[in-house]
């Protein structure tokens, strides 16, 4: 009985794991199928590095363009800025939390970072409109919408998940390392800087990897506050990414149009951006591994 | 027979919650005095009066005096004071670096940065745990590799870095199997002509192995202290009786 109970659980969680990569592969053939075709009318050195955007013949001189270079660059700038303030920032709430902060403030404080997480992007956009904007307007950004905007608003739907992720991680090397330096007489923010932050890196980054793809996708909030122009992003100009010309255009463009094959080609870009990045970080967390989880970090 | 430690009436408490009462106990120079009793009775808890670092935990605080040698621990500054007296704990927590790294890193701290001399102290307290010969050849391979016995002899070896007068261990065999505690057990009977050991542990054989002195606690109270031989031999408390016969523990 135990024994076919066991192997009818095996089959079933089996299906399942093939039905999600099915799912995946289907996801990935058909944007590649819906990519490719626009190749026939731009090549892929005007996509990637052409800067004119025209997807659709309006009888203008110099006629369709397809360049995502400006949108590519966009998603790239975005998504740096927001890695970066939110790591900044996010490093720094997560050290405070698990080695500065007592039990009842963590208590008091995870609840309430989970709810942020939980906040929908449009809200955050909205807030990004009514509170930030006018900040950079007044501060003499034309319109206010810029990429540094779109940045902090993104670092900032980032760091719910960075904190906790990342307050854990140290958390839990905090209470394996610090017992034995502080019993060395070591002090504990040396102790904090020198054993936990290194052996916490691993995991750190794993976060990041998750805080990148979303970085990248995120689409709502960043479209409310960049301004949406075809320019090279700027950090006080403004920009467009690629999830976001996705958004605008896709609803009007015709199905087997040039135009949609071309978003379809954008998206394709930017799965592979990602996958790349996240290739990158993953590369550098194995160098760590062979080296700082083991060796001399 | 001179006594290294001394303490006098500590009581100890965790918010209003007391866990030691009035212990009044001494820890004679380079001896193994081995404290046992049933868990939860106070033993981690006396441990972390002597070097103070109770008085880091938020909430708690002890009263009464402890003396290393002839002064007041009170005196001393709770880095000085740990720096003079290492401490061990159960679970082996190499740091995740290498075996070299981990010898070093409190030398270091205090400020030793010549490489003859951080060889030094690294091979000759790797020496004194046994466990040079066993590693020589990888002290670029991290600690983490090590097994857990060889994890927690590191572990030894780090506190021994920084020249302590006293070593405490709470419970350090309790996560190894047989052979990695026999192992330590005659490691520490080598370090006793440097070093004064306390030891915590559970097992009582081990106690009555390889302790001059044991110290017998129950319930926050020290019920009795004398040589080994007399505690086991020929107890004098009803108390102790019942320990040590299994009745409790
Ligand atoms: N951090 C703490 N906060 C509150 N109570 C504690 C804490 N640590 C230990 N205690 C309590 O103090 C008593 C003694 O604990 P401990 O010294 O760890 O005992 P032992 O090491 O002998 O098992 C126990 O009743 C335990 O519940
Ligand atoms: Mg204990």
């Amino acid at each position: 009985m135990g024994k076919k109970l066991n192997s009818a659980f095996l089959l079933i969680i089996t299906v399942l794991t093939a039905m999600a990569l099915l799912v995946l592969a289907f996801v990935i053939f058909f944007i590649v199928k819906e990519a490719l075709p626009v190749l026939e009318t731009a090549g892929l050195s005007e996509l990637l590095t052409g800067s004119r955007w025209m997807p659709v013949d309006y009888g203008t001189s110099g006629g369709m363009a397809f360049g995502l270079f400006n949108f590519i660059a966009g998603s790239v700038a975005v998504s740096f800025l927001a890695i970066v303030i939110s790591s900044v920032v996010g490093l720094g709430a997560a050290m405070y939390l698990s080695c500065a902060a007592g039990e009842r403030t963590r208590a008091f404080v995870y609840p309430v970072i989970d709810l942020l997480a939980g906040i929908p992007s449009v809200v955050y956009g909205f807030v990004g409109i009514v509170v930030m904007l006018p900040l950079f307007l007044k501060a003499g950004v034309h319109t206010g919408s810029c990429v540094l905007a779109a940045g902090i608003l993104l670092s900032a739907m980032l760091l719910p998940f960075l904190v906790s992720s990342c307050s854990d991680t140290m958390l839990r090397a905090k209470e394996c390392y610090m017992p034995s330096a502080e019993a060395m007489g070591i002090s504990k923010w040396y102790a904090m800087a020198t054993i936990v932050l290194p052996a916490s890196w691993r995991n750190i980054l794993f976060s990041m990897i998750l805080a990148v793809g979303r970085a990248m996708g995120e689409t709502m909030a960043v479209m409310m506050v960049i301004g949406n122009a075809n320019l090279f992003p700027n950090i006080l100009g403004k920009g467009e990414t690629i999830a976001s010309v996705i958004a605008l255009e896709m609803g009007t463009a015709v199905v087997g149009s040039a135009h949609y094959h071309a978003l379809y080609m954008a998206g394709l870009i930017l799965m592979i951006i990602v996958f790349f990045i996240n290739m990158g970080i993953m590369l550098l967390r194995k160098h760590l591994l062979n080296r700082g989880g083991a060796g001399n970090a | 027979m001179e006594m290294i430690l001394r303490l006098e009436k500590v009581s100890a408490y965790y918010g209003k919650k007391s866990a030691l009462k009035e212990v009044s106990m001494s820890v004679p120079k380079k001896q193994i005095t081995a404290i046992i009793g049933p868990s939860g009775c106070g033993k981690s808890t006396l441990l972390r009066c002597i070097n103070s670092l109770l008085s880091e935990e938020k909430d708690a605080s002890y009263t009464g005096d402890i003396f290393l040698g002839e002064k007041n621990t009170r005196d001393i500054e709770g880095d000085e004071l740990r720096r003079r007296i290492g401490m061990v704990f159960q679970t082996p927590s190499p740091f995740p670096f290498s075996v070299y790294k981990n010898m070093t890193y409190a030398p270091k701290y205090n400020g030793v940065h010549s490489k003859k001399e951080l060889d030094r102290i690294a091979v000759e307290k790797l020496k004194m745990t046994g466990l040079f010969d066993e590693v020589s050849a990888e002290l670029d391979k991290s600690a983490l590799k090590l097994s857990g016995g060889q994890q927690q002899r590191l572990c030894i070896a780090r506190a021994l870095t920084v020249d302590p007068e006293i070593l405490m261990l709470d419970e350090p065999c309790s996560a190894l199997d047989i052979k990695s505690s026999a192992i330590i057990e005659k490691m520490l009977a080598e370090l006793k002509k440097t070093y004064t050991i306390i030891i915590v542990t559970h097992n009582l054989a081990q106690a009555k192995r390889i302790a001059d002195r044991t110290v017998f606690m129950y319930d926050g109270h020290v019920i009795e202290e004398g040589p080994t031989d007399e505690i086991f031999g020929n107890p004098k408390k009803e108390e102790t009786k019942d320990f040590l016969s299994g009745v409790f523990g």
